[in-house]
């Protein structure tokens, strides 16, 4: 009996991802190799021509993708660079102003992430506050805006950096909180200056945070869509809006579903390189 | 120490390889089923529906009609004789996001009474789905821009009552822009990084191609797509971006992010309405596109005749005086008082130059493979 109660406990959980993950992917595999089409006529049975043409590079969306790829680890890098400080600040230095600090950080976010973007336009736009501030000082001549601040990838970088900073803080933030003092006290009573205790000790530790915090930012940039929609401009144009627009407005479920199901697989695959890089270093230590 | 785990490692370990892909091959395998088990034939071609002698009549109809619609469709003034007539009867809403969003709908196995349709009612109609409606049901058809209800017809039968339509044509900024007599102001060089194009599969590919000198751009082969394609991956170059939303569109020109826009004249009337920045309209010399939308019967409908009196109401004189007044869409209906009708709204849609509708080019119902070449085509642009 006591061998039935794990299986039974875990049944929900995966009844649930069976049916709301696997069964929808399923789905869409089935459409990306045209055994289920949008159009009846296009239904001519097992074909996997758009897989063929995305993985030649025959369509454009691989390079699409290579593009969202290097702008998602930019941004994820950036957003851990700029959270670690943050983060150890809020961990270790901000004592009991800690938690008001950590309100202050995700308070953004209790606001709508599009409101949240259509006020970067109003900062960014050609007649925004940083071009009228250009124009006023006379750093830029009346009429003649900083082009590439708005529907730029500069643009798109800017607000997804800006939009997941407490995202990468917070799981670095519970890591750097956690850690126990003892290594760092230990290794500064056997001489070591505190920037090479630092060095050695506490960001070796902090790592499981900082991977987190990666993840936590790159997994959702790499398919983000709406800030490149509302603020990049044609010159960035993610994979997350060719999916988007594929199935939105493009009639283009086939291709589309190549693109939802290569994106699923690929996070699918590095987050399970991930996971076994902890395992093996988990088992290391 | 203490070990700080971003992931249990543990579930990687519990589900090995072999477990994880026979989960995913069933998956697939399930969809696989699933689809092969579809209906994937629906009905045969063409319009279908139920005998006169089978339906009941109106009194004996429920009378609760499910409509597709827009977000917003739901305000009763788009309605009101309807609502008059039977004030203890509403219709249930499904609200759509346009004609992607209806054949997929429609293609899972959801499918309404009636629905608003724009290009994609041909394919609809090859589905085998919409069943006609009876011109001689809707007292207000008469009064209808014929040039409208013609463009509704498939196979000689109306399979769509027009409710609502607009130029597809551009708004400029006559500060920075001469004034424009042609489409290929929205391509011009001389407005690099300052043009904005609307995100359609049919509109700007149809519009570039009558630049080109296309005689049938929504009936290209397929060299006149490639090239179509060539010139719009050229083109690209000087749209700072394409709008979805013409919230986005006109937030943008009057900030000056634009100069030049594809826009319908509802975008144009709501500049001028604004009246802080001067802006024009293109009347272009290619003569002017226009969207068209309309209303259609489903094949099922248990409705019949509640479906013809809401479509009646839909396009009578003072649910399409509103509708004008307050959403900005060309009216259908040819009889409207214009002494009710907002003046620059007038002017937007040619309304008092009633031989102006002569030279109108409705967009016509759209293949399925028309969908799916210029939607292909289209998408490879963005991405290029």
């Amino acid at each position: 009996m006591k061998r039935f109660v794990g299986p039974l406990l875990s049944l929900p959980a995966t009844v649930w991802v069976i049916v709301l993950l696997f069964i929808p992917v399923g789905f869409i595999g089935a459409y990306s190799v045209n055994l289920m089409s949008l159009f009846p006529e296009e239904q001519g049975g097992l074909s996997t021509e758009k897989w063929r043409e995305f993985v030649t590079g025959e369509s454009p969306y691989l390079r699409l993708f290579g593009d969202s790829f290097m702008l998602a680890t930019t941004v994820a890098l950036v957003c851990v660079v700029l959270a670690f400080p943050l983060a150890y600040f809020l961990a270790k230095l901000a004592m009991k102003r800690r938690y008001l600090l950590l309100l202050l950080l995700t308070a953004p976010a209790l606001v709508s992430y599009l409101l949240r973007v259509i006020a970067w336009k109003v900062i960014l736009g050609d007649e925004g506050v940083i071009n009228s501030f250009a124009f006023w000082t006379g750093l830029r001549a009346e009429g003649d805006p900083i082009p590439q601040l708005l529907y730029s990838r500069f643009a798109v970088m800017i607000i997804l950096i800006y939009g997941w900073l407490p995202f990468a803080a917070l799981p670095m933030y519970a890591v750097i909180s956690n850690l126990d003092p003892a290594p760092v006290e230990a290794a500064v009573d056997l001489g070591s200056s505190r920037w090479g205790a630092f060095w050695r000790v506490t960001a070796p530790l902090s790592l499981p945070g900082v991977i987190a915090a990666f993840v936590a930012v790159f997994t959702p940039t790499l398919g983000e869509f709406i800030a490149p929609q509302l603020v990049g401009g044609t010159s960035t144009y993610l994979y997350g809006n060719a999916v988007s627009s594929l199935f939105g407005q493009d009639f283009d479920w086939r291709t589309g579903s190549v693109l939802a199901l290569f994106l699923f697989l690929f996070a699918l695959v590095a987050l399970a390189i991930l996971a076994r890089v902890r395992l093996v270093k988990d088992l290391a230590t | 120490m203490t070990t700080n785990h971003i992931a249990g490692p543990t579930v990687a370990t519990r589900f090995s390889r072999r477990t994880m892909l026979a989960l995913m091959a069933s998956a697939t395998g399930g969809a696989a089923l699933l689809a092969a088990c579809g209906d994937d034939s629906a009905k045969s071609p063409g319009a279908t529906g139920t005998g006169s002698a089978a339906r009941p009549s109106l009194e004996n109809e429920k009378g609760d009609l499910r409509v597709f619609d827009f977000a917003g469709a739901d305000t009763v003034d788009l309605w009101s004789p309807y609502s008059k007539e039977f004030p203890d009867k509403a219709p249930k809403w499904t609200f759509t996001s346009g004609d992607v969003d209806v054949i997929a709908k429609v293609r899972s196995g959801d499918v309404p009474d009636m629905g608003v349709v724009f290009g994609i009612r041909q394919s609809l109609y090859d589905l085998g789905v919409l069943q006609p409606w009876d011109p001689a049901l809707i007292p207000s058809f008469p009064d209808l821009f014929p040039e409208l209800t013609e463009a509704g017809k498939i196979n000689g039968e109306q399979i769509m009552i027009p409710t609502q339509w607009g130029t597809e044509s551009a708004i400029f900024d006559p500060s920075v822009v001469d004034k424009p007599d042609s489409y290929a102001v929205l391509f011009d060089d001389a407005y690099k990084g300052k043009i904005s194009w609307f995100d359609n599969p049919l509109v700007i590919p149809t519009i570039a191609a009558l630049v080109n000198g296309i005689k049938d751009p929504f009936n290209m082969t397929d060299a006149e797509l490639t090239d179509t394609k060539k010139f719009l991956v050229d083109k690209m170059k000087n749209v700072r971006f394409l709008w979805s939303s013409e919230t986005d569109l006109t937030s943008a020109f009057l900030t000056g992010d634009v100069v030049v826009a594809h826009a319908w004249p509802s975008a144009w009337a709501a500049l001028i309405n604004d009246g802080s920045k001067e802006v024009g309209y293109l009347a272009p010399k290619e003569g002017a596109y226009a969207w068209l939308g309309g209303h259609a019967l489903f094949a099922d409908t248990k409705n019949y005749y509640h479906a013809h009196k809401f479509v009646d109401a839909l396009v009578s004189k003072p649910a399409q005086t509103w509708q004008l007044n307050n959403y900005a869409s060309g009216p259908s209906n040819a009889k409207l008082d214009q002494t009710q009708l907002n003046e620059t709204f007038v002017t937007a849609f040619n309304l008092n130059d009633p031989s102006s509708m002569a030279s109108l080019r409705p967009q016509p119902a759209i293949p399925s493979s028309t969908y799916q070449r210029y939607g292909e085509m289209w998408s490879a642009v963005k991405a290029s």
